[in-house]
């Protein structure tokens, strides 16, 4: 049994607007295991991102704690933050975000040389991951513009992986891609996982959440259930069953 | 029409920032071109007004009564183009005083308040008439030199102090300006009876001429002196023994510093007005990229290129009118303060009222100049397709190639994606370049101009007078000026001690000043700039001008005139010096004496050892040989004194120069820095969500402009610091100095540039602190 990266205490998130509350995570208690593939689901509105945010230290909760291997990141500056994100987080967002004025690599390597000072080992670090998720030395050089939202994506996902994070967060990460890319995507994922990269993961794609080892069902800002679905393996009915039923029971 | 205004009014709403900004340019470019456009035209008409409302005369002479002849009236009544001529009798001395911070010796004109006259007649601009004989009115000018109602006004003359309590301070034009050290003053009858016994020796006449068209002044002078004084008496050559003034002369003279002041803000102006059309293209062409949805979707429900293309000419046109409006009426406002600055040397209260011609000269140009640009710049919405633009059909990068990638690159992080940000953007930074380095060139130039005349002014006081000794003594007659001669040069004190003295030739219709001296080996200063002195009887240096006068050349021969004799000299040498206009000429005190063969020098330049003891052995001397003395002068404090002056005016424009380019400097990065941050939100967000820290991106905001505004103002202070003083040189060989410059300061020109950059830097990452807003999570839930 690992021990948990994240844990959460009465987790509140609530948005203001024009006078108006919205509570969008209502005293949210949660562990994320190291090494774990977790991944989040919930209808739209039911405060999935949010609380991906909350726990990446992208945004700060009204309420509550959220503890980082054993650290508060709640109460930190946004400068504290952006130094704790860049030693501990990799992100897949659904919309990719490369910075469009530098090309494949660079993005990578700008993330990378945040932690780095060792270009030439990071460069090679970089070339490897590339050469692992299918992007060619052609690709790589190109701006994001340039590339397919699959290749892109691909690239965002070796961006995450740059500094090796001790957690992984993807928001809707084949959001926005066709079927064949969305899963060299998520093989991607799935294969991190494998190799012990703990992943937080936003969906609301059965296919994609059948990739977690543990499903979370987010509804109205409260976790309303859980479901164990054990290491991925593989496509299995058995799995996919099973992820159905919960859904079901949750109301999906 | 209505919906124009509409999409003017959304524009104008959203960019509040930029809005700010553009009307910043459009106010001071209005501000600084109307001041200049009064000061040039404005101020001329000014002098003319009040010399037509003074009825001041076109050529006026003061000379000593001994040269008086009734003859001379009778010369002016006859002359044509004379409409009127008057004379006065009155006293002129040469006194010692103090003006501003220091003693200046010049020449009183002294006249008494009682007589009637009907040219320039006292007129009070502060205070009364004298009444007790201790009263006195001065020019207007020696406000600027210190004095007050009922200030003390003292002068000495030889071994004499006079003290006058000041009661009224006079409109002077011809004998009212710093620049011929020689004023006219107001005495009451009982004051000026008292003076006249005290002093007989000064009396003197001074006569006024008015004529149908005072650009006839010059030749009047001209040939009235050549007729009056150097074709009738040799005593008229002497120097001090006659003055005289015409119209044209002077108001060249009053008139220059604001001629020179309008020049560099119309100069200045113009840069702001290209800076601002610059500035405009550069937002028209972002918010057309920015805006390109907005603009396809207007295309698409019905709006026409045209439409689109006047709502950003109206736009732009709109906010440049504001500014300029502003800017035209604060001009009207800030005039007294111009005005009140320059009347240190015009000595003139000038009052200027609502020029409308000029003031729509300026309102014109700089709005038809904004219109045309904003109409070039956005022609482009004409040709784009609602369906191109909606498909957001511009693109903003160039993806020909990935400049220092970073996997190979050495160097900062922050720098490195700073180098990468400005590389994609190179059109804008060859326009910041262009800028910064137009209003770096005029700071440097600023910077030269008052370390020349305001602080190290030593050299160009020695351009202007020639020769700069430490001090200068006269001695009552040329057997007393031997015997101080000795005196001084037996003094451990003194460096160096020869004869020097100033008289006048005639060089054909010319009246030349010409400068005697023993041995030119000794002069120190920079007067001659071509060939060489005159060592031999037969020889001569010419002025500049005289010799363009002329066409004559080094090796030609000229004969200069004195009375009846005549004298044939080889040109060796080219002089230059202000005085007389460049008329000028050296001669050997033996050359001179082919033309007076008795003639004695009695005054002597004395240099010493230790500049900073010429008040004390001119106190000694004074004490010791008083009686044998006509008069001292600590040439230093006096060139101090003047110099002062014109130093006080340009550190005035050289703090213009230096704060507008500050000022460019800072609204040119905040309109830059403040669309970038909104192209590059996205970006910036990004790298925020990865952990970039907001001081981070702040630098790497402020480094994107920064290598180009270092550029910028490197290039424009080389090239202020190089070319400013051969434009300078070809300005002044039009006035006689034929190599003067105002080389630029070394120190002082790095410390300005180094100052501005750190500005730029500083100012760069205030702007950027609106990046400390952009939240990653803003980014990512948008």
């Amino acid at each position: 049994m690992h021990a948990h990266i994240i844990e959460t205490n009465k987790l509140c998130k609530t948005f203001s607007s024009g006078g108006l509350q919205q509570h969008v995570l209502r005293n949210l208690d949660l562990e994320i295991v190291d090494k774990e593939f977790t991944v989040i689901m919930g209808a739209s509105g039911a405060g999935k991102s949010t609380l991906l945010y909350a726990l990446s230290g992208m945004d700060t909760p009204t309420l509550g704690q959220i503890k980082f291997n054993g650290t508060e990141i709640s109460t930190k500056s946004s400068d504290e933050l952006a130094r704790f994100r860049r030693r501990n987080c990799g992100f897949v967002f659904q919309q990719i975000f490369l910075c469009d004025n530098m090309s494949l690599l660079d993005n990578v390597m700008a993330s990378g040389l945040l932690i780095s000072k060792n270009r030439k080992q990071l460069a090679a670090k970089a070339y490897g991951l590339f050469e692992q998720v299918g992007l060619s030395n052609q690709d790589y050089k190109k701006f994001p513009a340039q590339l397919s939202g699959g290749e892109a994506q691909r690239g965002a996902v070796v961006r995450a992986l740059i500094n090796d994070p001790a957690i992984l967060f993807a928001d809707e990460p084949t959001g926005s891609l066709n079927s064949a890319s969305g899963k060299m995507v998520l093989d991607l994922l799935t294969e991190a996982s494998q190799n012990g990269q703990t992943i937080v993961m936003v969906t609301h794609d059965i296919t994609s959440a059948l990739r977690g080892s543990r499903v979370i069902y987010l509804k109205d800002g409260v976790i309303c259930g859980e479901c164990a679905l054990g290491t991925y393996e593989g496509e299995d009915e058995g799995r996919k069953a099973k992820l159905r039923s919960f859904l079901t029971e949750m109301g999906w | 029409m209505k919906q124009l205004l509409t999409i003017i009014t959304a524009n104008l709403k959203g960019g509040k920032g930029q809005v700010a900004s553009l009307l910043g340019f459009a106010l001071i470019s209005a501000l600084l071109l109307n001041i200049g456009l009064l000061l040039m035209v404005g101020f001329g008409n000014f002098f003319d007004e009040r010399s037509e409302a003074l009825n001041a005369p076109h050529l006026t002479i003061i000379e000593l009564e001994h040269l008086y002849a009734d003859s001379q009236m009778q010369y002016f009544n006859d002359y044509p183009g004379v409409t009127d001529a008057e004379k006065e009798s009155a006293l002129m001395i040469y006194a010692k005083t103090s003006y501003g911070d220091g003693k200046m010796s010049a020449f009183l004109i002294l006249l008494n308040e009682k007589t009637q006259r009907a040219m320039n007649d006292l007129t009070i601009l502060e205070g009364a008439k004298p009444v007790a004989a201790n009263e006195i009115c001065l020019p207007f000018l020696f406000k600027a030199g210190g004095y007050e109602l009922g200030s003390i006004f003292e002068f000495t003359v030889g071994n004499k102090d006079f003290s006058y309590r000041v009661s009224g301070f006079t409109e002077e034009i011809m004998w009212g300006s710093i620049n011929n050290t020689i004023f006219q003053l107001y005495l009451s009858s009982a004051g000026f009876a008292a003076l006249q016994e005290d002093m007989p020796e000064a009396a003197a006449m001074t006569i006024r001429v008015r004529l149908d068209n005072p650009d006839k002044s010059e030749a009047l002078r001209i040939n009235s002196v050549k007729e009056l004084f150097f074709a009738t008496s040799a005593e008229g050559y002497d120097y001090g023994h006659y003055f005289a003034l015409d119209y044209n002369g002077v108001k060249m003279i009053r008139t220059m510093m604001s001629n020179i002041t309008a020049i560099i803000l119309v100069v200045f102006a113009a840069l702001l007005i290209s800076i601002s059309l610059l500035v405009i293209r550069f937002r028209i062409r972002n918010s057309i990229e920015e805006s390109m949805h907005n603009i396809g979707a207007l295309k698409a429900v019905g709006y026409t290129g045209k439409q689109l293309l006047w709502a950003h000419v109206l736009q732009f046109s709109i906010i440049a009118l504001v500014g300029i409006v502003l800017g035209i009426g604060l001009s009207y406002a800030l005039l007294p303060v111009v005005s009140g600055v320059l009347e240190q040397q015009t000595a003139l209260q000038w009052q200027q009222g609502f020029d409308l011609g000029l003031s729509a000269l300026a309102f014109i140009s700089i709005l038809l100049a904004v219109a045309v640009v904003t109409w070039l710049s956005a022609r482009r919405i004409q040709k784009l397709q609602p369906l191109t633009a909606l498909r957001q059909g511009l693109s903003t990068h160039n993806f020909k190639r990935n400049h220092f990638s970073l996997d190979s690159s050495r160097g900062a992080l922050t720098w490195l994606l700073a180098v990468k940000s400005a590389l994609h953007a190179k059109g804008q930074m060859v326009m910041i370049a262009l800028i910064v380095t137009m209003v770096s060139f005029a700071a440097a130039a600023g910077v030269a101009v008052y370390d020349n005349l305001g602080v190290n002014s030593g050299h160009f006081a020695r351009i202007l007078s020639g020769e700069m000794p430490d001090a200068a003594a006269t001695a009552r007659t040329p057997e007393e000026a031997q015997v101080v001669y000795r005196v001084l040069e037996q003094d451990a004190k003194v460096r160096k001690v020869f004869y020097k003295e100033d008289v006048s030739v005639m060089i054909g219709d010319l009246s030349v000043v010409s400068i005697l001296a023993e041995d030119y080996r000794q002069f120190e200063g920079e007067m001659l700039y071509e060939g060489q002195y005159p060592r031999h009887a037969n020889e001569i240096a010419i002025g500049g001008s005289l010799a363009r006068y002329y066409n004559l050349e080094i090796g030609d021969s000229v004969k200069a005139v004195r009375g009846s004799s005549s004298s044939e000299y080889l040109i060796t040498g080219f002089i230059q010096l202000v005085n007389n206009g460049g008329i000028t000429c050296a001669l050997t005190i033996e050359g001179y004496r082919q033309l007076q063969s008795d003639y004695k020098p009695s005054s002597v330049f004395i240099y010493l050892v230790n500049s900073e003891e010429t008040a004390a052995l001119l106190a000694d001397l004074e004490k010791t040989h008083g009686k044998s003395l006509e008069s001292t002068l600590n040439i230093k404090e006096l060139a101090d004194a003047q110099l002062s002056m014109y130093g006080s005016i340009f550190f005035a424009v050289a703090v213009v120069l230096v704060a507008a380019t500050a000022l460019v400097i800072v609204l040119v990065l905040f309109l830059m820095m403040k669309t970038v941050i909104l192209r590059q939100r996205r970006s910036l967000g990004i790298q925020k969500a990865l952990g970039f820290t907001s001081f981070q991106l702040m630098n790497q905001l402020a480094l994107y402009f920064f290598p180009v505004i270092v550029l910028g103002i490197t290039l424009g202070g080389i090239l202020g610091a190089l070319s400013f003083n051969p434009i300078f040189v070809a300005l002044t060989q039009n006035m006689g100095i034929m190599s003067a410059s105002m080389p630029a300061p070394i120190g002082p020109t790095i410390a300005t540039c180094v100052g501005l950059a750190v500005l730029a830097y500083v100012v760069a990452m205030l702007i950027a602190l609106r990046i400390r807003k952009i939240s990653a999570y803003a980014l990512v839930t948008e």
